[in-house]
C-alpha cells in the first residue's frame, strides 16, 4: 500500500519537477522514488495486509509482483536517458504517465475487490493509451493509439459486464466472498466468469482477441512497446491469475476446457505469424502473443504453484525483452529501421550488443541456462502435473517454432555481413542495464531456485 | 573438486581467461585451448587408471551436490542435484572425449578469423560434451545436452562452408525436435520415480533406472499399463527419447542433417559432430532408453535392430555414390553407428561390448578420416574424389595414414574396428539362441554392410591414390599439395597407434567396460522381460 | 408501470439500433442522446435514482455535449469524405463486418441463455438480504446511503480513481496541446 501511494505520489511530483523545469532531475527523482516504492513493499512481506474494507490484500503474491513491475519500469527508465527528448520537449509527461500506468498495475496485482481490479486496469490503460499515441506528429503512433483505445474500450465493456453478471450471481465483488458464495453452478456465473474472461483476453492479448497487438506495438515508440510487452502483460496476467485464484478457483471444471482452448489458440496464432515477419518489433509483439498462451497454461493449472510459475515466467519474460526491444531501439535507430536485415552484422559492430541480443532471444526461446527456459519448464511442469499432456505437447511445438523464427536474427547479427555497417554507440544507462539484465538472465538460468521459491 | 567436475569445469574456466584477454595475444588462444585438452586428456588418464575395473557394477568418482530445491505446495518438492558419476560405459566414452579434444583442438590451427569467439564457443562446447558423459540427473544430463547444441549451431553457422546457415539451423532444430519433447518425457519421469530415502520425487537417473522406486499407479509406471493418447505410456516414453537419440546418432530416416552439418562444418568441427556427438546419441540410447525402460526396448528390439540393418546398409551405399570425400565418410558414418544400434538392440554381453567398442574405435577412426579430408581441403579447397588421382606418389605419408584409417574402418584385423565389428555380429548372431530377440540374417545383412564399407573405401583409394599423378588444379595444387606438417603428424600417429593398439589388445577396453556391461545386460533383460509380461501390451511389434 | 418499463426500454433499443446502423454522424449523436436518457429512467426502475440523476448529468449533459461540440468543430470535409468512403458498396452485410456481427451474436446467445437459465427470485444471496432487511423500498435516501458507502467501504476506490483521473487529464492536455508549442 505504501509502495502504492509512492508511486502516485511520485507522478504527481514528476509533474511538478517538469512544470519547473528540471528536467535534469526527473530521472533521479524518478529512480529514488521507485527504489522507495520497492522497498517499502518489501517491507510488506509476510504481513498479509488487508486495506480499506478489504479492497486490497498484500499477501506475498501482490508484494513480489509490485515489486517485479517495479523493479522492471526501473530497467525501462534506465533505458529511457535522451529517449523521450528526441520525440517532445515535454518529458515530464512521459514520465508521469508511466509512473501511473505502473500505479496501476500495483492496483491490478494486489486487489481484493473487483472494483479495484477495475479501476487498476482502467489507471494502466488510460495511461498507456496517451503513451502510445505520444508521438504526435506521426500517424503510426496516432493509429496505434487510437486503435489500442477502442480495443481497450471495448475490452472493458466486457469486463463490466463481467463483473455486474458476477455481482448479480454472488452479491459481492469481495473476491473471498465471490468464491465462498457458492454459486458456481448459475448461469449468471458462469456467463459473468466468461464475460471477464474476454476482457481480461483483450488486455493481455490472449487469441482470438489479439489482433490489435502487432498494429499498436508497431505504432507505437520502442520503449513503450517495451513497457506494454513487460509491465502491462506482467500486471495483466497477475491479475488475470490472481482473480481465477482466489474467485473462480472453485469452478475450474467450467472455466478451464475454455482457457485451454484460448492457450492453444494464442500458442498457434502467435508462433505461425511471427514466423512470417521480417521486422523484428512486429516479430517481438507476435511473440508476446504467444508468451499469453504459455502463460495461459500455467493458469489452467491452478493452485500454489501457478503463481510460482507465472512469476518465474513472466520475470524472465520481462528480462528477455528489455534487452531485445532495447537493442531492437538502438539499431533501429543507428540504421533507420527495424528490418532483420538491420541487425546483419551486428556481432562484428557491436558484440556485446549482439551477445546480450542472442541471450534474450535464447531466453524467450527456452534455451536452457537461461531464465526463459526454467520458466518454460516450470509451466510445463505444473501443466503436466495437472494432466494437460496433450496441451504441454503443443505448446511444445510451438516453443520448435518460436525457436525457428528467434534465430532468425542470431543469424542475421552473426551469420551474414553488412559491409557498410557502423559500430553503434551505446550511452551508460544502456550499457548498465543491458549488463544487468544479460546477468540477471545467467544467475536466474543458473540457479532458477532464487526465483522460483519466492512464492 | 574431484576429477569429474574439474574434466568439465576446466574449460570453462580457460574459456573466461580467454574471454578476458584482449585480442592482441589472439594467438595465445589456440595454445589455451591446446593446453586446456591436454590437461583434460591428462585427467582422463588418471580416471583411467584409478578406475576400479574389476570391482562392481556400480558408478566411481560420484558426486552429488543439490542444485534446484523448490517447494511446490501441493505438487511436493522439486529436486535437482548436481549429481555425477562414471561406470564402465561412459567411462571409456569420456576418455575417448578427452583424445578428441585434443585432436580438434589441434585441427583448430585452421580458424583464421574472429578467434576469440571460436576458441570460447570450443571450449564451452568441450565442458558440456563432458558433462553429458558424466551427469547422472535427468536434468542435469539435459541441460548439458542442450549447452552442447548451442555452441555448435554457432561454429558451424559462423566458421562452416557455404550454405552454413541452411546447414546450422537444420541440424539444431533436427536435435532440438527430439530434445523438447524428451523433456516431456523427463517431466513425466519426475512425477513417476521418488527417491527411496527421502520419499521426494526425483530426477537422479539412478533411482529411474530401478523400477522399485516407481510410484505405484504413476504414468511411466512399470506395473500397470498407463496409456497417454491411447498408447501404452511406457512405450510412448521409450519412443520419444529414443527417437530424440536417434536422431543424433543418427539412425536413417532421421539422418538428414548429417552430411549437410559435415560437409558445411570446419574440420574441427566435423572431428567433434563425427567423433563424440554420434556417440552420445548411442551413449543415450543404452544408458536412458535402455535403462529406464528395459522392457520397451525388449518390446522395441526386433524394430531398433531393423533400423541398424537399414543404417549400415543404407549408409553404406549412399557412401558408395558420393563425389564429394567428405559427404563419403559421413555415409560411412551413418554406416557405422548402425552396428551400435545393432548390438544394442541384440540385449548380449558380446553385442553390447562390440557396440560400446565400435563407438570409442569409430570416435577415434572418424576423427582420423575428418582430419585426413581437411588436411586435403585445407590445402587446395578442393575434395571432389574426381579431382584428384595418384596422390600415393605425391604425398606418400599422408597417403600412409589414409590406408591405415581406410583399412582400419572397414575392418581389417588388427584394428580396432575388426574387433567391434565383429563381437557386435556375433552378439546378433548368438541373439536368435540366447533370447530370441533379433533373427540371423540381421547379423548377414550387417557382414553385408562390411563388405559394402570395404567396396568404397578401396574404390576411393584406387581412385583418389592409385595411378598415375593427375590433379584438376595441375601445377599449382602439386605446389601446394605438400606431404604433411608435423602437427598433423602430432594429431595422426597417435590416433592410428590408438586404434592398433585396441585391435591388438582389445583387453585395454574390455576390462574398463565388461563387468559393468555383463552385468547391466543381464539386469535389463531380465528385469525387462518380467515387465513385458506382467504388463502385457496387446501385440507384440515384431513382424 | 411495467408498460412504461416497455416503452422506454423499446425507446431505447430502437435508438440504439439507429445509432450502430446510423451513417450520419450528427443524427447517431442525438439518437444516442435519446438512448442514455431513456436508460436513466430504467435506472428510476430500478430504484436508483441517484443514478439516474448522474445519468443525466454526466451522459445527457456532458457527454453528449461534448461530442456535439466536437462534432462541430470537425472539419466537414473530412466526414464527408469519411461518408462517401463507407458508402460505397453493400450496405449491412460487409465480408469485414463479419466477425463483428458473430461476436454480437455470441454475446446475445449468452446473454439469452443466462435469462432464460436463471432462477431470479431464488437467488442465495437475495434471501439472506431479504432476511437481514437489507433491502431497498423506494423510500430511503439514495444519496445518503451512496455518499456514505463511498466514504466509508468503497473510500480507496473512490481515492484510487483521483489518480485515474489525473492520468486522463494529464493525457488529454498533452494530446490536446497545440502544435506549435512543439
Amino acid at each position: 500500500m505504501t509502495s502504492l501511494i509512492i508511486v502516485s505520489v511520485l507522478a504527481v511530483a514528476v509533474l511538478y519537477l517538469g512544470l519547473f523545469k528540471y528536467k535534469t532531475a526527473l530521472l533521479p527523482v524518478s529512480v529514488t522514488g521507485l527504489l522507495a516504492a520497492a522497498a517499502m513493499a518489501a517491507m510488506d512481506w509476510d504481513l498479509e495486509k488487508m486495506y480499506f474494507s478489504e479492497m486490497m490484500l498484500f499477501d506475498n503474491y501482490a508484494v513480489a509482483f509490485s515489486i517485479l513491475l517495479i523493479l522492471t519500469t526501473l530497467l525501462i527508465f534506465g533505458l529511457s536517458r535522451n529517449y523521450f527528448e528526441k520525440i517532445s520537449n515535454n518529458v515530464a509527461e512521459y514520465y508521469a504517465l508511466m509512473l501511473f500506468a505502473l500505479a496501476g498495475g500495483v492496483v491490478m496485482v494486489s486487489f481484493h475487490n473487483l472494483a479495484m481490479l477495475f479501476i487498476g486496469i482502467e489507471i494502466l490503460s488510460i495511461s498507456l493509451y496517451v503513451l502510445a499515441g505520444i508521438r504526435r506528429k506521426d500517424p503510426a503512433s496516432n493509429e496505434a493509439s487510437l486503435k489500442y483505445f477502442l480495443m481497450g474500450a471495448f475490452a472493458t465493456g466486457f469486463l463490466l459486464f463481467g463483473t455486474a453478471l458476477i455481482y448479480g450471481a454472488t452479491g459481492s465483488f469481495n473476491l473471498a466472498a465471490i468464491a465462498s458464495s457458492g454459486a458456481f453452478e448459475s448461469a449468471l456465473f458462469r456467463a459473468g466468469v466468461l464475460l471477464m474472461m474476454v476482457g481480461l483476453s483483450f488486455k493481455v492479448s490472449v487469441a482470438p482477441f489479439h489482433t490489435w497487438t502487432p498494429d499498436v506495438y508497431e505504432g507505437s515508440p520502442g520503449l513503450i512497446a517495451m513497457f506494454m510487452a513487460t509491465v502491462v502483460k506482467t500486471a495483466g496476467f497477475a491479475a488475470f491469475l490472481r482473480l481465477f485464484l482466489m474467485a473462480f478457483a472453485e469452478a475450474s471444471a467450467f472455466w478451464a476446457i475454455t482457457v485451454a482452448i484460448l492457450c492453444i489458440l494464442t500458442l498457434f496464432a502467435g508462433n505461425i505469424t511471427a514466423v512470417f515477419q521480417d521486422r523484428f518489433k512486429r516479430l517481438l509483439a507476435w511473440s508476446s502473443v504467444s508468451h499469453a498462451g504459455y502463460l495461459l497454461l500455467a493458469i489452467l493449472a491452478v493452485g500454489f504453484s501457478a503463481s510460482s510459475a507465472v512469476l518465474v515466467y513472466t520475470i524472465a519474460y520481462s528480462l528477455a525483452s528489455v534487452a531485445a526491444f532495447g537493442i531492437m531501439i538502438l539499431v533501429s535507430r543507428a540504421r533507420g529501421n527495424d528490418h532483420l536485415d538491420s541487425f546483419n552484422g551486428l556481432a562484428r559492430t557491436n558484440p556485446f550488443l549482439a551477445f546480450t541480443l542472442t541471450l534474450a532471444v535464447c531466453s524467450l526461446a527456452g534455451i536452457p541456462l537461461t531464465a526463459g527456459f526454467f520458466g518454460k519448464f516450470y509451466v510445463f511442469k505444473v501443466a503436466l502435473a495437472q494432466g494437460y499432456t496433450w496441451l504441454v505437447v503443443l505448446a511444445v511445438i510451438n516453443a520448435m517454432i518460436g525457436i525457428y523464427y528467434y534465430f532468425k536474427v542470431i543469424i542475421a547479427m552473426y551469420m551474414k555481413e553488412n559491409a557498410n555497417a557502423v559500430a553503434i554507440q551505446l550511452n551508460p544507462g544502456f550499457r548498465l542495464v543491458l549488463s544487468i539484465v544479460v546477468f540477471l538472465i545467467f544467475l536466474f538460468g543458473i540457479f532458477p531456485g532464487l526465483i522460483a521459491n519466492i512464492l | 573438486m574431484s576429477w569429474i567436475s574439474t574434466i568439465i569445469f576446466l574449460p570453462v574456466v580457460f574459456l573466461v581467461i580467454i574471454l578476458l584477454l584482449p585480442s592482441r595475444f589472439r594467438e595465445w588462444y589456440r595454445y589455451i585451448t591446446l593446453g586446456t585438452a591436454i590437461l583434460q586428456a591428462g585427467i582422463a588418464c588418471i580416471i583411467y587408471l584409478r578406475f576400479d575395473q574389476a570391482g562392481s557394477d556400480g558408478f566411481q568418482f560420484l558426486e552429488k551436490v543439490p542444485w534446484i530445491h523448490l517447494s511446490l505446495g501441493n505438487l511436493g518438492r522439486l529436486e535437482i542435484d548436481y549429481f555425477l558419476g562414471v561406470d564402465g560405459l561412459s567411462a571409456p566414452l569420456l576418455i575417448l572425449s578427452a583424445v578428441v579434444m585434443v585432436a580438434a583442438a589441434i585441427s583448430s590451427w585452421e580458424i583464421k578469423e574472429n578467434m576469440k569467439g571460436y576458441f570460447a564457443l570450443f571450449l564451452l562446447m568441450d565442458a558440456a560434451i563432458m558433462g553429458v558423459f558424466c551427469a547422472l540427473d535427468f536434468f542435469l544430463f539435459y541441460v548439458f545436452y542442450e549447452l552442447m547444441l548451442l555452441p555448435l549451431y554457432f561454429l558451424i553457422g559462423m566458421w562452416g562452408g557455404p550454405r552454413r546457415e541452411y546447414a546450422a539451423l537444420k541440424f539444431f532444430l533436427y536435435t532440438l525436435f527430439g530434445s523438447v519433447f524428451m523433456l516431456l518425457v523427463i517431466v513425466g519421469l519426475y512425477f513417476s520415480v521418488t527417491d527411496p530415502v527421502s520419499g521426494a520425487y526425483t530426477f537422479n537417473m539412478l533411482h529411474m533406472m530401478d523400477a522399485a522406486n516407481f510410484v505405484p499407479g504413476a504414468v511411466f509406471s512399470p506395473e500397470v499399463v498407463q496409456t497417454i493418447l491411447g498408447v501404452p505410456a511406457r512405450l510412448l516414453g521409450f519412443a520419444v527419447i529414443f527417437i530424440a537419440f536417434a536422431i543424433k546418432v543418427p539412425v536413417v530416416p532421421l539422418h538428414t542433417w548429417l552430411p549437410d552439418a559435415h560437409v558445411e562444418a570446419p574440420t574441427p568441427i566435423s572431428i567433434i559432430l563425427a567423433g563424440l556427438l554420434l556417440k552420445i546419441g548411442g551413449y543415450g540410447i543404452l544408458r536412458i532408453c535402455f535403462g529406464i525402460f528395459p522392457d520397451s526396448a525388449l518390446y522395441f528390439s526386433w524394430f531398433i535392430g531393423m533400423l541398424g540393418v537399414i543404417s549400415i546398409l543404407y549408409g553404406a551405399l549412399n557412401a558408395l555414390a558420393m563425389k564429394d570425400l567428405k559427404k563419403l565418410i559421413a555415409y560411412s558414418s551413418v554406416s557405422h553407428m548402425g552396428f551400435v544400434l545393432l548390438g544394442f538392440a541384440s540385449f548380449t554381453t558380446e553385442g553390447t561390448s562390440g557396440a560400446l567398442l565400435q563407438m570409442v574405435s569409430h570416435g577415434i577412426l572418424s576423427t582420423m578420416l575428418f582430419f585426413l579430408v581437411g588436411v586435403l581441403y585445407n590445402r587446395v579447397h578442393d575434395r571432389f574424389i574426381p579431382n584428384f588421382r595418384g596422390l600415393a606418389s605425391h604425398m606418400p605419408h599422408y597417403t600412409a595414414f589414409v590406408m591405415v584409417a581406410f583399412f582400419a574402418s572397414l575392418g581389417l584385423p588388427g584394428f580396432s574396428a575388426f574387433i567391434a565389428e565383429a563381437f557386435t555380429l556375433i552378439g546378433t548372431f548368438n541373439s536368435q539362441s540366447v533370447n530370441g530377440l533379433l533373427p540371423r540374417w540381421m547379423a548377414i545383412a550387417g557382414s553385408l554392410g562390411i563388405l559394402l564399407s570395404a567396396a568404397y573405401f578401396l574404390w576411393t583409394l584406387q581412385r583418389m591414390f592409385f595411378g598415375t599423378t593427375r590433379f584438376r588444379g595441375g601445377e599449382a595444387w602439386s605446389k601446394q599439395l605438400i606431404d604433411l606438417r608435423p602437427h598433423e603428424w602430432a594429431v595422426l600417429l597417435p590416433m592410428a597407434l590408438l586404434t592398433l593398439m585396441l585391435g591388438i589388445f582389445p583387453s585395454l577396453f574390455f576390462d574398463l567396460s565388461n563387468s559393468a556391461l555383463a552385468n547391466m545386460v543381464q539386469e535389463l533383460f531380465e528385469t525387462g522381460k518380467r515387465h513385458l509380461d506382467s504388463l502385457q501390451y496387446t501385440n507384440n511389434l515384431r513382424f | 408501470m411495467t408498460a412504461i418499463f416497455y416503452i422506454l426500454a423499446g425507446i431505447m433499443l430502437a435508438a440504439a439500433c439507429y445509432v450502430a446502423v446510423s451513417r450520419d454522424i450528427a443524427r447517431a449523436v442525438f439518437c444516442f442522446f435519446g438512448v442514455l436518457f431513456a436508460m436513466a429512467g430504467l435506472y428510476i426502475f430500478a430504484l436508483a435514482d441517484f443514478v439516474a440523476v448522474t445519468q443525466i448529468l454526466v451522459y445527457a449533459g456532458g457527454v453528449v455535449v461534448l461530442m456535439i461540440f466536437a462534432l462541430m468543430l470537425t472539419d466537414k470535409q473530412l466526414l464527408e469524405n469519411i461518408r462517401r468512403g463507407e458508402s460505397s458498396g453493400p450496405r449491412l452485410f460487409r465480408a469485414r463486418a463479419l466477425p463483428s456481427i458473430l461476436l454480437a451474436l455470441a454475446v446475445f446467445a449468452v446473454l439469452l441463455q443466462v435469462i432464460t437459465a436463471v432462477d431470479w427470485g431464488n437467488m442465495a444471496w437475495r434471501h439472506e438480504a431479504v432476511a437481514a432487511g437489507n433491502r431497498i423500498t423506494g423510500h430511503e435516501n439514495m444519496v445518503e446511503n451512496v455518499g456514505v458507502n463511498l466514504m466509508t467501504r468503497y473510500l480507496l476506490p473512490f481515492e484510487v480513481i483521483s489518480v485515474f483521473l489525473l492520468a486522463a487529464l494529464i493525457g488529454a492536455a498533452y494530446l490536446a496541446r497545440g502544435r506549435t508549442n512543439n
